[in-house]
C-alpha cells in the first residue's frame, strides 16, 4: 500500500473504533438528536402554556369599598367595549371589597387598587373628574404580574375611551355626532407611523439566522470534537496502544493526519446534526412564530451549502488545535485539564464578535476563530466578498496547518510518549536540541503562522498612525516588517533551533548562470506579471488607490523608494519565505510541495486579492530559482530588480511607462505587442538557464 | 542482523544531572538467533529494545538493522522489525480479525496478502475461536496471542520482544516460547528481554546481562555459567548483579554452597 494511503487506513479505522464508542455516540448523536428539540420543545411549550393558562386566568382584585368596586367594573366594562383593542386582553377579574393587598405569595389576591378622584390645582376644567388609579402588585409573584399587566391594559384602554368621549362631547355641539366621531379619531391620532422593511424574507431568515448560528457552530464544534481528540491522542497513550502505532512504518505525520482528519469528521458531523435538528426543531414545531411575531424566521435550504462551508474550516481549525494540545498530554486527564483553556481562548473571540458592531474588516480578517464567526454572519447576510472569503479561510488554513505541525513534533516525542523518558523540558530547552541543517516543517508553518497577524498588524497599524507621513511610514515599515520580523526572527529562531544558518538561508555563492538569469527574469517578470495582472478582476478602488500611491511617490527621491520598496522587501522576504520558510518545507517528499506552500503562503502575505495569482506565480519563480541555485542571493537580485525597475519607471519616468503599457491610463489593460513579445522572450530565457542548472537535493 | 555499537542514552530530569539509562552497550544479534538481555529493573533493557524500534533516539552510539541505521532509516529498520512488549495494547473496541488487517495495512502489504497472512498466524496462534470477539473482551493469553501476531503480520526478519510471556498461563506460555522457538527456526534474528530466567536458560542462544545501564557478561549460558562458576543462571545472575555484586566478571567463582542452592 502506498504511503499517503495509509492516512487513509488509519482514518477508516479510527472513525470506525471512535464510532463504536458510547460516549462519542452520545455526545455526537445523543444530545443534538434526542435532547436538544426535547429540551427546547419542552421548555418553550411550558413556558407558552404558563403565559397562555396566566393569561385567561381569572384573578382577585381588592378594593377599599363597595363604591370602588363598582367604579373598578365601570372601568373594566368601558374597556372591553373597545372590542378590538380588548380582545387579547383575556383575564378575567374578581373584584372584592378587603383591607389591602396581603403580603404572602401564595394569597388568593392579585392585586389592590385604590380609584381616587384627583383634583388640579386651579378652576376644575368642565367634564368628569379625573381619575388615579393606583394598582398595588406584587413584582416577584408571576401571577401578580400577570393581573396587574392586563388590568393596566384595560386602564390604559378606558383612559383612550375616555378621552375620545370628552372630545366628541366637546364637538358634538357643534358638528354632529358623526363629524364628531370622525374630528375625534383626526386629533387623537394624528399622526400614523407603517414601518416596511426592504429586506426579503430570505434576508430576514439569514439576518436571524446569523445571529445564533455562527456561536452553535463553535460550541458544537467543540462539544463534538473534545472527545475523540482526547481519546485518540492522550487516550491512546494510556492504553498502552500508542507505542504499537509508533513501531509501524508509518511517518508520524500520517498518523496525525489520519487522526485530525477523524476529529474534524466527528466534529463536522455533531455540528451538522446539532443544527439539522435545532433547524428542524424550530421549522417544524412552529416555533418561529413564538420567536418573533414579526420577524418570521425562514430557514431556506439552499443556507445549508452556506452552513457546511462555514463548519468544515471551523471543525478543521479546532480538530487541528485540540489534537495539537492533546498531543502534548499523557493521561486523558491531563489533556481534559488542557483542552479548557483552549475552549475558553476560543469562546471569547467568538462571543466578543457577535456583537453587531463588529465587521469583518482590518484586523478582525486575521483573528483566529473571530474572523470564522464572522464570516459565517456575513455570508448569511450575503453581505461579504470574495476577498473575506478567500482570506479567512486562507488564514484559517495556515493555523490550522501550524496547529498540525505542532501536533506532529509533539506527538512523536519521546517526553511525551513514555512518562519514563524524561521531562518536558527536553521539547523546549536549547540544550537539548540537536543541530540540525534546516528547519523542521512544523518550525516553517508555525513561524509563517505566528508572522502572518504580527505583520498585518504591523502593516495596518503603521498605516494608521504613520499613513499622512508616507516616507516615515515607509521607513517604519522597513524597519519593523522587513528587518525585524522577517531577518531577525526567523534568524533568532534558527539559532535557538540549532539550524546550520547557511543551509537555512541558502547563504552561499550560486553558480554566475543563476546570477543571469536573475537578472533576466528581474528585468522582465513584470511582463507576464503585468499580463497576468490585466486577466484578473479589476478593482477600481484599488486602481484609485494604486494611482494617488504613484502621485505621491513620485515626489520622493529615486534612491529612496529603490531602498524602502525594493532592497528592504526583497531581503526581508527571500530571507523568510524563500529562506527559512521554503528550506523547512522541502524537508519532506515532494519536489514541488515545498515551491508550492510557499508561494501560497508568500501570496497570502500580500493582502490583496486582486493580486494574488500574480504573487503566487512570482512566489513560484522566486522559490524554483533558489532550488534550482541553493542560494536565496540570485532570488533578492530577481526580487530587488523587478521592485526597483517597476517603482522607478513608474513614479519618475511617466513617459516610459506609457510607451511600455504601464501608465495611469493603461492600467490593468493588457500590454502591447512590442512589449509583450521581447519581454517574455527574456523571461522563457531565464527560465531555460534555471532548467539547465542541477537542482541541488536538500541534504538528509 | 542487528548491531549495537556503544549505544548510549541519557534523559533529562527535572533536577540534578541527566539520568544515564544506557550506558556504552555493544552486541549483536545473528539471523536464527535468539539473543536475551537480562538484568533488574531499571538495568536499561526497555530502553535499549525501544532505541531499537526507533521510538527513542540514542544520545550516541548507534543502532543498525539489516545495515540499516536506526536513527537514519528509521521508516527503512521499522519495516523489518516486529515488536512486542508486555504491556502492548490493543484496541479494545476491534477485533483481532478487523486490527490484524489494520496493521497488515500500515505495514504496506497489498489486502490480499495481509488477508492470506492474517489466516496463517490466526492458525499457528491457535486464534480461531475469538478472531471475532472485541479485543477489550479477550483474556489476557488471548491478548498476547493477538498481540504476536500483530507483531509478525508483515513477516519481518527481526523480531524485539519485552517480557513476552509476563503474566501469562502455563499454556499460552508453552504456546508462546515454541512459537518463539519457531522464529528461530525461520531464520529470524530474535532480541527478547525477560525477568523469567529459567525461561532464557532453555530459550536463548547468547545472554547479555544489563545492569546499572552497561552490559557486564555476555555470552552463551553454558559459559556464563561457566565463568561464574555457578550451575543455574538464575545463581550467576545474583551473583553479577545482586547486593554485594562485583564488577562484571571479576568477581570469583560461585562457592559450594551457591552452587548447591
Amino acid at each position: 500500500m502506498k504511503q499517503p494511503l495509509r492516512v487513509w487506513s488509519i482514518y477508516r479505522k479510527e472513525l470506525l473504533e471512535i464510532l463504536r464508542d458510547r460516549r462519542t455516540l452520545t455526545a455526537m448523536v445523543v444530545i443534538p438528536v434526542v435532547l436538544y428539540p426535547v429540551l427546547m420543545l419542552g421548555f418553550i411549550r411550558v413556558a407558552e402554556t404558563e403565559q397562555s393558562w396566566l393569561s385567561t386566568q381569572r384573578f382577585v382584585v381588592q378594593v377599599e369599598d363597595a363604591d370602588q368596586a363598582r367604579r373598578l367594573g365601570e372601568i373594566i366594562e368601558t374597556a372591553r367595549a373597545r372590542r378590538e383593542e380588548a380582545e387579547a386582553i383575556r383575564a378575567t377579574f374578581d373584584i372584592r371589597v378587603g383591607a389591602s393587598l396581603p403580603d404572602a405569595a401564595d394569597a388568593q389576591v392579585q392585586l389592590f387598587v385604590r380609584i381616587a378622584e384627583s383634583q388640579p390645582a386651579g378652576p376644575s376644567p368642565p367634564g368628569p373628574p379625573r381619575l388615579l388609579i393606583t394598582i398595588v402588585y406584587n413584582e416577584v409573584d408571576a401571577r401578580s404580574r400577570t393581573a396587574m399587566e392586563q388590568l393596566g391594559r384595560l386602564a390604559d384602554l378606558y383612559r383612550r375611551e375616555c378621552t375620545r368621549r370628552s372630545l366628541e362631547d366637546l364637538i358634538r355641539p357643534e358638528a354632529g355626532p358623526q363629524a364628531a366621531a370622525d374630528f375625534a379619531r383626526v386629533i387623537l391620532e394624528p399622526v400614523e407611523v407603517r414601518f416596511v422593511s426592504t429586506a426579503t424574507e430570505r434576508q430576514r431568515g439569514g439576518w436571524a439566522l446569523a445571529q445564533f448560528i455562527p456561536i452553535v457552530l463553535v460550541l458544537m464544534t467543540i462539544t463534538g470534537s473534545v472527545y475523540p481528540a482526547i481519546d485518540l491522542t492522550a487516550g491512546e497513550r494510556e492504553r498502552g496502544t500508542l507505542e504499537t502505532l509508533m513501531v509501524t512504518p508509518v511517518p508520524t505525520l500520517y498518523i496525525i493526519l489520519g487522526k485530525f482528519l477523524v476529529v474534524a469528521t466527528v466534529g463536522i458531523l455533531t455540528a451538522v446534526l446539532n443544527v439539522a435538528s435545532v433547524g428542524a426543531t424550530i421549522h417544524l414545531s412552529g416555533l418561529t412564530r413564538t420567536f418573533a411575531e414579526d420577524m418570521p424566521i425562514q430557514i431556506p435550504l439552499s443556507a445549508l451549502p452556506v452552513i457546511v462551508l462555514c463548519m468544515i474550516p471551523f471543525a478543521l481549525l479546532f480538530a487541528a488545535i485540540l489534537v495539537a494540545v492533546c498531543s502534548f498530554a499523557r493521561t486523558f486527564k491531563e489533556a481534559q485539564n488542557y483542552v479548557m483553556p483552549v475552549i475558553l481562548g476560543a469562546l471569547v473571540p467568538a462571543m466578543v464578535v457577535t456583537l453587531p458592531s463588529f465587521r469583518l474588516t482590518g484586523g478582525l480578517l486575521v483573528l483566529p476563530v473571530g474572523n470564522m464567526v464572522l464570516l459565517a454572519r456575513e455570508l448569511f447576510q450575503q453581505t461579504c466578498t470574495p476577498f473575506q472569503v478567500l482570506i479567512v479561510l486562507l488564514t484559517t488554513t495556515l493555523y490550522a496547518a501550524a496547529a498540525l505541525g505542532v501536533a506532529v513534533r509533539l506527538f512523536g516525542q519521546e517526553a511525551v510518549v513514555f512518562s519514563d523518558a524524561g521531562s518536558y523540558r527536553a521539547l523546549f530547552q536549547r540544550r537539548y536540541f540537536r543541530p540540525r541543517p534546516r528547519p523542521t516543517r512544523t518550525a516553517a508553518l508555525m513561524l509563517a503562522a505566528v508572522l502572518f497577524p504580527l505583520s498585518f498588524y504591523a502593516n495596518t497599524g503603521l498605516h494608521t498612525l504613520l499613513g499622512q507621513d508616507l516616507t516615515r511610514m515607509l521607513a517604519w515599515l522597513a524597519a519593523l516588517q522587513f528587518a525585524g520580523l522577517f531577518v531577525l526572527v526567523p534568524l533568532a529562531v534558527a539559532a535557538y533551533c540549532k539550524l546550520d544558518l547557511t543551509e537555512t538561508f541558502g547563504l552561499r555563492l550560486p553558480p554566475a548562470r543563476a546570477w543571469l538569469a536573475a537578472l533576466l527574469l528581474g528585468a522582465s517578470c513584470w511582463v507576464p506579471a503585468a499580463q497576468l495582472a490585466a486577466w484578473m478582476p479589476a478593482n477600481e478602488a484599488m486602481i484609485e488607490a494604486g494611482r494617488r500611491l504613484q502621485q505621491e511617490l513620485a515626489a520622493r527621491p529615486l534612491w529612496m523608494l529603490v531602498l524602502l520598496l525594493a532592497v528592504a522587501p526583497a531581503v526581508g522576504e527571500e530571507w523568510l519565505f524563500r529562506g527559512f520558510v521554503l528550506s523547512g518545507l522541502s524537508t519532506g517528499p515532494g519536489r514541488w510541495t515545498g515551491i508550492l506552500a510557499t508561494a501560497a503562503i508568500f501570496a497570502v502575505y500580500h493582502f490583496a486579492f486582486e493580486r494574488l495569482a500574480v504573487t503566487f506565480g512570482i512566489g513560484l519563480v522566486l522559490a524554483w530559482l533558489v532550488r534550482q541555485s541553493g542560494s536565496i542571493l540570485p532570488a533578492v537580485l530577481l526580487h530587488a530588480l523587478h521592485n526597483g525597475l517597476l517603482l522607478g519607471v513608474v513614479t519618475h519616468a511617466p513617459a516610459l511607462a506609457r510607451r511600455l503599457g504601464l501608465g495611469d491610463d493603461t492600467t490593468a489593460a493588457h500590454l502591447p505587442a512590442h512589449v509583450l513579445a521581447p519581454g517574455m522572450a527574456c523571461f522563457l530565457a531565464g527560465l531555460a538557464l534555471l532548467i539547465g542548472l542541477r537542482p541541488r537535493r536538500p541534504a538528509t | 542482523m542487528i548491531e549495537v555499537i556503544d549505544l548510549v542514552k541519557t534523559f533529562p530530569t527535572t533536577s540534578g544531572p541527566e539520568k544515564r539509562a544506557v550506558d556504552h552497550v555493544s552486541f549483536r544479534v545473528g539471523c536464527g538467533e535468539i539473543y536475551g538481555l537480562l538484568g533488574p529493573n531499571g538495568a536499561g533493557k526497555t530502553t535499549t529494545l525501544r532505541i531499537l524500534s526507533g521510538l527513542l533516539r540514542p544520545t550516541a552510539g548507534s543502532a543498525r538493522i539489516g545495515g540499516l541505521d536506526v536513527v537514519e532509516q528509521t521508516d527503512r529498520t521499522k519495516r523489518l522489525i516486529g515488536f512486542l512488549t508486555a504491556n502492548t495494547g490493543l484496541y479494545q473496541r476491534l477485533s483481532p480479525r478487523e486490527l490484524l488487517p489494520y496493521f497488515a495495512d500500515l505495514h504496506g502489504l497489498d489486502r490480499a496478502t495481509g488477508l492470506r497472512r492474517v489466516e496463517e498466524l490466526c492458525g499457528w496462534l491457535g486464534m480461531e475461536s475469538f478472531m471475532d470477539i472485541r479485543c477489550g473482551a479477550l483474556s489476557t493469553g488471548q491478548r498476547q496471542r493477538t498481540n504476536i501476531a500483530r507483531a509478525l503480520i508483515a513477516d519481518p526478519p527481526v523480531l524485539i520482544m519485552d517480557e513476552p510471556t509476563l503474566g501469562l498461563d502455563v499454556l499460552t506460555n508453552r504456546v508462546i516460547l515454541e512459537f518463539i522457538r519457531h522464529q528461530r527456526r525461520q531464520g529470524k534474528a530474535i532480541l527478547l528481554s525477560t525477568h523469567y530466567l529459567d525461561e532464557a536458560e532453555t530459550l536463548c542462544d547468547r545472554i547479555g546481562l544489563l545492569h546499572e545501564g552497561r552490559l557486564i557478561a555476555e555470552g552463551p549460558v553454558d559459559r556464563l555459567r561457566e565463568q561464574t562458576g555457578c550451575a543455574r543462571l538464575t545463581d550467576a545472575f545474583l551473583r553479577l548483579v545482586g547486593p554485594g555484586a562485583a564488577p562484571a566478571l571479576a568477581a570469583g567463582p560461585c562457592g559450594p554452597e551457591d552452587a548447591g542452592r
